[in-house]
């Protein structure tokens, strides 16, 4: 099972988890409302189900955040999943907002030719410059004339795309 | 290595370890500014922690159930929340800061 399979089905289980807590709450509500008045629908039933709007409402908004944050995420190259589980499940935005400020731009330069290109090319079509050449050993990004490895000291004659 | 140095050796490692770099601060800092949802986001998230507190008075005090149901839904809600944390602390430390933009 690869990484992103787990935080895709972490997702799920979250989202399983909260529709699981949601429901219960309103079944309780409901099962003694009906007890105490046995006669559903009744007004506090009525008042239950507005006060489930909200509630939906939250649920609409965390589900619109995970489905930007993933195709954000995507569009970036970072793990689409583990950034939609963060986003929508750490309370209070401070999900979305390490998202923001951790999220790598989804543009960069060519650094021969100088032209604005999509951060998932691994060669600038303009001028054929490689792109995305990385540590053999550490996975670590390297520029294409560098020698050694900074991060885990191996040689870069091995580097790949 | 007498007991003075092993002590300003730990010293200076707490330190390292809990401040964060000034550079990778500088550029938290400029992404927070740089993004002019932040505010909004902040704002929402204050609203969003007094709304929990008066969800949590109500859900104690008023939600017609008994304790063990509470406990129950209550700790629920402390797995919902606790798994993406662990899942963010595990996580974010492992990853590169992407800085292409800053």
């Amino acid at each position: 099972m690869n990484q992103h399979s787990t935080f895709k089905y972490v997702f799920f289980a979250l989202a399983a988890l909260v529709l699981f807590l949601f429901f219960g709450l309103f079944w309780k509500r409901a099962a003694v409302n009906s007890m105490l008045l046995q006669s559903p629908p009744s007004p506090l039933m009525i008042k239950t189900t507005i006060m489930v709007l909200p509630v939906l409402a939250l649920f609409i908004i965390a589900a619109f955040i995970a489905a930007y944050v993933y195709q954000d995420a995507k569009k970036r190259g970072l793990d689409p999943w583990l950034w939609a589980t963060v986003a929508a499940f750490v309370p209070y935005f401070i999900g979305l907002i390490i998202y923001l400020v951790m999220r790598r731009s989804a543009r960069r330069t060519c650094s021969k030719c100088g032209r604005a290109l999509q951060i998932d090319f691994s060669i600038c079509p303009y001028c054929g410059e490689p792109l995305s050449l990385k540590c053999r050993k550490c996975g670590e990004a390297v520029a294409p004339d560098w020698k050694v490895c900074p991060r885990c000291a191996a040689p870069l004659d091995h580097a790949e795309e | 290595m007498d007991n003075h140095e092993l002590e300003q050796a730990l010293r200076r490692l707490a330190l390292e370890r809990v401040q964060p770099a000034p550079e990778l601060l500088a550029k938290t800092k400029a992404r927070l500014r740089r993004n002019p949802f932040i505010p909004w986001l902040l704002l929402a998230s204050l609203a969003s922690q007094a709304a929990s507190v008066a969800g949590g008075y109500w859900l104690l005090f008023v939600f017609p159930a008994g304790w063990l149901f509470k406990a129950f839904w209550l700790s629920g809600l402390f797995a919902l929340v606790a798994l993406p944390l662990a899942l963010l602390a595990l996580e974010l430390p492992n990853r590169e800061w992407p800085l292409s933009r800053a």
